[in-house]
């Protein structure tokens, strides 16, 4: 038994793979918006706020990997605004949010972004409504002058995905698509404590 | 009596026709007030659908009635006597109902003023079938 946890020591301590670890903090100007369409018309949702100061940790053990990501987003789905009154109540309805309040993200990686390299692609899980989806999500890496870091992300998704029926109304003359793009714009500033 | 139920028939089938005109019409004219039927106000689809393409026939026999009733004393062409009673049916109807939803329920007055429009143009409609087959 001493023996194996010697030999499991040494190999961290001697890895060849310099395991790098970056932490960053969501800023809260982060940004989400849901597009989708109606058989009339299309509409957009957003929350314009993130306001928690959420960390998020980024590994790395070589150059040529991707970052495993621990960390992500928690947002209130009373905080989407729809830009019309009815449009944001029923998107709530829709997303059950008195039941499940929250919609969480959870980073799980991303492609090696260089400076040459801005669209790279990314997995995350979204919960939403009780249910839980791993999906890939294709990013654009921006970095800005001060060091910060910009992910924008965009992804289709189906209502039906997490077990949601789009509205429909008028005798289902009047219903919304099952498909909506889901895009997000993460800001991020590299903590520097301890 | 069967003039009475024909009429009433084919003025069903016209408004039903015509409801449903309107509707993908005032979509493509006016998209953000239709698009205000997602308000969860209003129903989602299901068990109650069928009332909806029941209203036609509902509003087609309660104008049959009120032709019969009151034909005489609307005088001239068949386009006056129908345009006659679609202004006796908004305003004896249709505002009051609609002043007492606007005030109780959350609709936009862009949508209320919709509503009293196709009221106006079914009446009308209904009018002209009746002033023609039971004049």
């Amino acid at each position: 038994m001493k023996l194996l946890l010697t030999t499991f020591i040494a190999s961290l301590l001697f890895s060849p793979n310099k395991l790098t670890i970056e932490k960053w903090i969501i800023e809260k100007n982060s940004n989400l918006s849901i597009q989708g369409r109606s058989n009339v018309n299309s509409f957009q949702c957003d929350v314009k706020e993130y306001l928690r100061a959420d960390t998020i940790l980024f590994y790395k053990e070589d150059q040529q990997q991707q970052f495993t990501i621990k960390g992500g987003l928690i947002i209130n789905v009373d905080g989407f605004d729809c830009h019309q009154r009815y449009m944001t109540g029923d998107l709530r309805k829709t997303l059950k949010a008195q039941e499940y309040p929250q919609l969480k993200i959870n980073l799980l990686s991303i492609g090696n972004f260089t400076a040459n390299n801005k669209n790279v692609k990314g997995t995350m899980a979204i919960t939403l409504a009780g249910i839980t989806q791993r999906m890939e999500i294709d990013y654009s890496v921006q970095t800005s002058n001060d060091g910060n870091l910009h992910l924008n992300g965009s992804r289709q998704v189906l209502f039906s995905d997490f077990g949601l029926t789009p509205p429909h109304k008028l005798a289902g003359l009047i219903k919304v698509e099952e498909q909506i793009n889901v895009q997000f714009q993460l800001n991020l500033r590299a903590f520097k404590g301890i | 009596m069967k003039k009475v139920i024909a009429s009433v028939l084919i003025s069903s089938i016209a408004l039903l026709v015509l409801s449903l005109a309107m509707f993908y019409v005032s979509a493509y004219i006016f998209p953000s007030v239709t698009q205000e039927y997602l308000s969860s106000v209003f129903r989602t689809s299901g068990t109650t659908d069928w009332l909806y393409y029941a209203h036609p026939f509902v509003l087609s026999i309660a104008l049959k009635w009120f032709w019969e009733r009151y034909k005489g004393i609307f005088k001239g062409s068949i386009i006056l006597r129908a345009a006659e009673v679609a202004m006796v049916y908004c305003i004896v109807a249709m505002v009051p109902v609609l002043w007492l939803t606007f005030s109780a329920i959350d609709v936009s007055l862009p949508m209320v003023l919709t509503w009293l429009l196709y009221g106006l143009i079914q009446a009308f409609v209904a009018g002209i079938v009746y002033a023609k087959i039971n004049p």
